[in-house]
């Protein structure tokens, strides 16, 4: 899947998190940018892009996520035939 | 509020603040959010906030620093819980022998969790509203004799008994160290002369003298035993007649110690209807940041909130 691909699937993610129909994510977004972005809210996104994308994803490789755009690069990695 | 001056009230606001500085110092970010979520309280649970902080400063403002890190690490196990639910749909543990299991492998976990819990009587908007409500509805009842079951660190029944000067106000735990804490709470709040503590299972045969009360607090507890109907129909045993139940359960709420999963409003109050009690007035208070509709919809944490009559016909 294209990088672009995923992130207009993660952004439906965001979209139902947060609530937001209009939620725009990017590369450079991060937990401190957004309001209601608490570890609860983080837990959902990540659980809810495992179940998109059809992946797990380790502790480890949770918190080594920085922003969005490492986000998209690791499901990217994950899904990758 | 009786037997509350506005000096009491000033205290509350310092000791308020004086639990946020310290919170800063840990979990800066964290703070920032809490004292958001503080100024979006209603103005009763306002008031809770507040007397909850000065208690707590009372009786732990030597250990405030170890209180706040217990406070993180209770946050992180329940992050973990949380991860677990969202990916499986259940809680971990399904039966309290699982939870004893689950719980024996985090060495000295009770301390630091009753630790968390204490705050999150002060911070989390679903605790403390709840919290604020029930002490609300039993105070307004102007019960003679209240029993608390389950009163963990105590806040709860020490709060009631502050503003029920004529009230004889009990609680019964089968954990010592809960027994301790209520004291201390008790005592820190001045009631510990009206407050009576004792080490007590609900379902052990009772005494040959009769006890009856016009109020039963079941603050946070029935999401913690095996059977739940078993317990209420122990607990019915002990109501005067007219006497309310006054219960706080909470929804989609992962802990590790916690083993009923209730899923909505209507599953707590079959439960309640197959315990013989009906409903008399009930509400609801989602986690902080998310509003009733919002955590209904993506199956949130919601605190449960409600007082119980007996259904006399059974």
């Amino acid at each position: 899947m294209q990088r672009e691909a995923i992130r207009l699937k993660l952004n439906d993610v965001f979209r139902d998190v947060f609530d937001n129909d209009v939620f725009e994510i990017s590369d450079e977004l991060k937990a401190g940018d957004v309001d209601d972005w608490d570890s609860l809210s983080h837990i959902r996104i990540i659980v809810a892009a495992e179940k998109m994308f059809s992946v797990r994803f380790a502790q480890s490789e949770i918190e080594k996520l920085r922003n969005v755009g490492d986000f998209i690069d690791l499901i990217s990695e994950k899904i990758r035939p | 509020m009786q037997g509350w001056s506005i000096d009491m009230n000033i205290e509350a606001d310092r000791d308020l603040d004086r639990l946020l500085h310290e919170i800063g110092k840990l979990w800066p970010d964290h703070a920032v959010r809490l004292a958001s979520a503080h100024e979006a309280l209603s103005a009763n649970a306002k008031t809770a906030a507040r007397l909850n902080a000065t208690a707590i400063c009372n009786v732990h403002g030597d250990r405030l620093s170890e209180i706040v890190k217990n406070y993180k690490e209770t946050c992180e196990v329940i992050l973990g819980e949380e991860l677990y639910f969202r990916r499986t749909g259940t809680y971990r543990a399904s039966n309290v022998s699982d939870a004893n299991d689950i719980i024996a492998a985090m060495p000295g976990f009770w301390s630091r969790y009753f630790d968390g819990l204490l705050l999150t009587q002060v911070f989390w908007t679903n605790h403390v509203e709840a919290f604020a409500l029930l002490k609300s509805m039993v105070v307004d009842q102007r019960p003679k004799h209240v029993l608390e079951i389950g009163p963990g660190h105590g806040l709860i029944i020490s709060s009631i008994s502050k503003e029920l000067p004529n009230s004889e106000c009990t609680a019964w735990d089968i954990n010592r160290s809960a027994i301790d804490a209520t004291q201390a709470f008790a005592a820190a709040m001045g009631v510990d002369h009206k407050v009576r503590a004792h080490l007590r299972d609900v379902s052990a045969p009772p005494p040959n003298k009769v006890e009856a009360f016009d109020s039963i607090v079941l603050f946070e507890v029935l999401e913690h035993v095996d059977d739940p109907v078993e317990m209420l129909r122990h607990v019915s045993r002990f109501l005067s007649p007219h006497a309310l139940v006054y219960v706080s359960i909470p929804i989609n709420s992962p802990a590790p110690d916690h083993v009923g999963l209730y899923r909505s409003q209507d599953a707590i109050e079959t439960m309640a209807s197959k315990a013989g009690f009906s409903i008399v007035e009930s509400s609801l208070f989602p986690q902080t940041g998310y509003s009733l509709k919002r955590a209904i919809r993506t199956d949130a944490t919601i605190s449960y909130v409600a007082a119980w009559r007996e259904c006399k016909d059974r």
